[in-house]
């Protein structure tokens, strides 16, 4: 145990050498409250939603963007439509602060942070699937993200619930058909092979 | 000519008469041969039942006797038990049981009674003399060493006891759960939670026989990082990598090689391992640069590759596997191996370990240099005396055994193979990707750069409600999270940075993870909307948000997600394992109509 110790002190000692100075500050280990949230993280697709971030520059220019992907969240195979400027996937409603001329704009949205580095908008999305928003300080270069899942207006087509329970319908009965079979089989087998020790199951 | 239509009109009538009274005979025939039948399946029934009972008793008093070791009577219960089980087994089978198994009503309830009789039989006859010849002291090292050789000579009856209770599980698995009278049901449910539990330890018996040796340097000689988690400061699978001890393990010795803090290993400028934009995006690029942030996630295996290449940085060693417990799991030991004392420092006991562990320290020693050399040497004093003492082996399985069941003793090891053998298991501490019930995760994480989490008492409920047209189900999760903190009287080493801003008050960062293709809607705090930070990881949409929690208060966080469209009417939790045990509560609902 001796011997331990001694290694154990030794690699220690090495450690603390070989650990280089690290420019960051140690207390900004503990993790901190998310700086971008939604109000709702599931909406309805044309449902609006509120996006707030804090922790930005004072009065700082901050864009936000977004990336669509199709289907439930996680799927990660669904194309990536970064910016999507071909059609209204994401529209702003409201500002803090209203553009000069009143006009709701395009995305990318480039809003003004307030004076304490704060802001709030509110988002409309119409397109179902999963959005990942984006805002960037332009002059403090933070960025921070926040996931959104939209989901489809109203019920899934009535074609498709109906395929399913036809499918499921057709399915049981295929399988009591299979069922009834095998019970004949067996039965046929037991009675073939005759003995009592076969109805010891 | 007259006569004869009457004549032939009475020869007819008494014919009728006949065939009537020939059927009435042969029905009253047939009905006293059925219910001679029946009393007779009774009476038998009766004896296979008495039979079966003194089966359990024989059973449960061979479990007891194999775990003690005491070889000889656990012989004598065997042969015993493999009477009484046979006798069982036979009066259930033969011409009378099968023709009445297949009766409309009465059957799935003697179809019920032949497969538990069968089952015991089976237990009988091929699981439980494997299981009698072991050696349970065998698992257990003495003087500082494991017998390899005693754990690889198991392995092969631990396997084939393993095969026999999985197939009397899936046999079991097979009875249908309606149409039975009370009775046999209750005997069904009580059968299937044994054999749970059976097939739990063989099953574990089987791996560990299978994967002990080469964890344990039969082959090559093996290094482990021992992970102490301080749950003080709580992280998503448990506390901070406080405490850490090098282990070495060559043929069954294990020695310690090297301990130290986990804040020795310091901050790196940059992730040590690639992050990908998912989780610098949850966890920001902490997650890769701060030993104290490693598990931030959830994810064992992300957690314990960080930490061992912060490691490997440091100190050029690349250890083989990264095991992590904490002082709540140690008290379990304890509890199984007795006081474990230390020169100069207080006792080990089961009883107060935790507080000596996470409170005292902070309290009593000034110097963070002095507690992490505290910390330390009690992992290696406990160690020492898991290796040195010898303890009643069936109390130190029963102390691993909760500890695992409540995720704190997590693996990881480099080796594929060995991944993939504890994959599915609580060791692993992965979160599944395909799930059939679904899961809600709740996890917490310091966030105010305090010990305050010693404080932390905890509940949740998560409620499966509605339908929706889509098929998609509602889940209401609520959260209790309340502070037993005092208000004043604590040390700067308790309250650390105090990054809630009083420095009594704990902030938790709370993460919550939908199910697999589920997604998060909306919380609300206290009853008031309360909007959350989001992202993605594998399939799980994950919600964020901090709650400050004041000295003797608590917070009540109420949380609406989505399931996506499975069978399950029920749902169930995976959470942060603290230092008090969750209260936790599931209210299932009917399956959704079709």
């Amino acid at each position: 145990m001796r011997l331990t110790r001694i290694i154990s002190a030794l690699a220690g000692a090495l450690a603390i050498v070989a650990t280089p100075a690290v420019a960051h500050a140690q207390n900004e280990y503990p993790p901190p409250p998310p700086v971008l949230t939604l109000s709702s993280t599931t909406i309805t697709a044309g449902d609006t939603v509120v996006l707030s971030g804090r922790g930005y520059g004072l009065g700082e220019q901050v864009r936000i963007d977004h990336a669509h992907r199709a289907g439930a969240a996680g799927r990660t195979s669904g194309a990536t439509n970064r910016n999507n400027h071909a059609g209204p996937a994401m529209v702003t409603v409201a500002y803090r602060q209203p553009l000069a001329d009143g006009h709701a704009p395009t995305p990318p949205i480039t809003i003004t942070a307030d004076s304490t580095g704060a802001f709030s908008v509110r988002l409309r999305f119409t397109d179902p699937g999963v959005e990942d928003i984006t805002a960037s300080g332009l002059t403090s270069g933070r960025s921070a993200s926040v996931t959104l899942t939209v989901l489809p207006r109203g019920n899934l087509p009535v074609t498709g619930s109906n395929l399913v329970k036809m499918s499921i319908g057709g399915g049981s009965l295929l399988v009591a058909g299979a069922a009834l079979y095998l019970v004949t089989l067996m039965r046929r087998r037991r009675r073939a092979a005759g003995g009592g020790s076969e109805l010891v199951s | 000519m007259a006569a004869g239509p009457s004549v032939i009109h009475r020869s007819r009538r008494r014919r009728r008469r006949q065939r009537l009274r020939r059927a009435l005979l042969a029905a009253a025939v047939a009905g006293s041969v059925f219910a001679l039948g029946g009393g007779w399946l009774v009476i038998r029934g009766w004896e296979a039942r008495g039979q079966l009972i003194s089966a359990a008793g024989l059973a449960s008093d061979l479990s007891d006797q194999v775990l003690a070791g005491d070889t000889g009577q656990a012989h004598r219960t065997l042969a015993a038990l493999q009477d009484q089980a046979a006798a069982a087994h036979d009066i259930t089978t033969g011409p009378a049981w099968w023709t009445a198994s297949r009766t409309p009503y009465a059957g799935r309830n003697i179809t019920a009674v032949r497969a538990i009789a069968a089952s015991v039989a089976d237990l009988a006859s091929q699981a439980f003399p494997a299981l009698v010849q072991l050696k349970p002291s065998a698992l257990l090292p003495t003087a500082g060493h494991l017998d390899l050789a005693a754990l690889a000579a198991a392995a092969p009856a631990l396997a084939s006891a393993d095969t026999v209770v999985q197939q009397v599980r899936t046999r079991l698995d097979a009875i249908p759960a309606t149409g039975l009278v009370p009775p046999i049901r209750d005997a069904v449910h009580t059968l299937r939670t044994e054999i749970d539990r059976l097939s739990g330890l063989t099953s574990a018996g089987h791996q560990g026989t299978a994967l002990l040796p080469a964890l344990l340097g039969a082959d090559q000689p093996r290094t482990y990082l021992l992970l102490l988690q301080n749950l003080a400061e709580s992280r998503s699978t448990g506390g901070i990598f406080g405490a850490y001890a090098v282990v070495r393990a060559d043929h069954g010795q294990l020695t310690m090689t090297n301990r130290g803090a986990g804040g020795d290993l310091q901050q790196f400028a940059e992730p040590v391992l690639p992050l990908d934009a998912g989780t610098k995006a949850l966890y920001t690029d902490r997650i890769g640069t701060f030993p104290a942030d490693v598990n931030l996630t959830p994810d064992f295996p992300t957690a314990a590759q960080t930490f061992r290449e912060m490691y490997r940085r440091r100190t050029g060693v690349t250890v083989d596997g990264v095991l992590a417990t904490d002082p709540v799991a140690l008290s379990y030991l304890l509890r199984a191996i007795g006081p474990v004392t230390m020169p100069g420092e207080p006792t080990l006991e089961a009883g107060t370990a935790v507080r000596t562990l996470l409170s005292e320290p902070y309290q009593n020693i000034e110097s963070d240099s002095d507690r992490h050399d505290y910390f330390a040497s009690s992992v290696l004093a406990i160690f020492d005396t898991v290796m040195h003492r010898r303890s009643n082996p069936r109390a130190v399985l029963a102390a691993l055994d909760q500890a695992a069941g409540e995720r704190r003793i997590l693996f990881w090891s480099s080796h594929a193979g060995e991944r993939d053998a504890l994959a599915g298991t609580e060791l692993a501490g992965v979160l599944p990707d395909h799930e059939t019930v679904p899961t809600v995760g709740v996890f917490l994480n310091d966030g105010s750069g305090s010990k305050l989490d010693y404080y932390l008492t905890h509940s949740a409920t998560l409620t499966v409600g509605s339908c929706r047209a889509d098929g998609r189900r509602q889940l209401s999760l609520r959260v209790t999270l309340g502070s037993t903190a005092p208000s004043s009287g604590l040390t700067p080493a308790v309250t650390g940075l105090a990054l809630a801003g009083k420095p009594y008050t704990a902030r938790i960062i709370v993460y919550l993870f939908s199910p697999v293709r589920g997604s998060l809607v909306a919380a609300r705090l206290d009853g008031t909307p309360a909007p959350l930070g989001s992202g993605v990881q594998g399939t799980r949409q994950v919600g964020v948000i901090s709650v400050d929690i004041p000295p003797g208060r608590s917070r009540v966080l109420d949380v609406s997600l989505l399931a996506p469209a499975v069978p399950a009417n029920t749902a169930q939790l995976w959470l942060t394992p603290g230092v008090a045990p969750w209260t936790t509560h599931i209210n299932p609902a009917p399956a959704c109509a079709q």
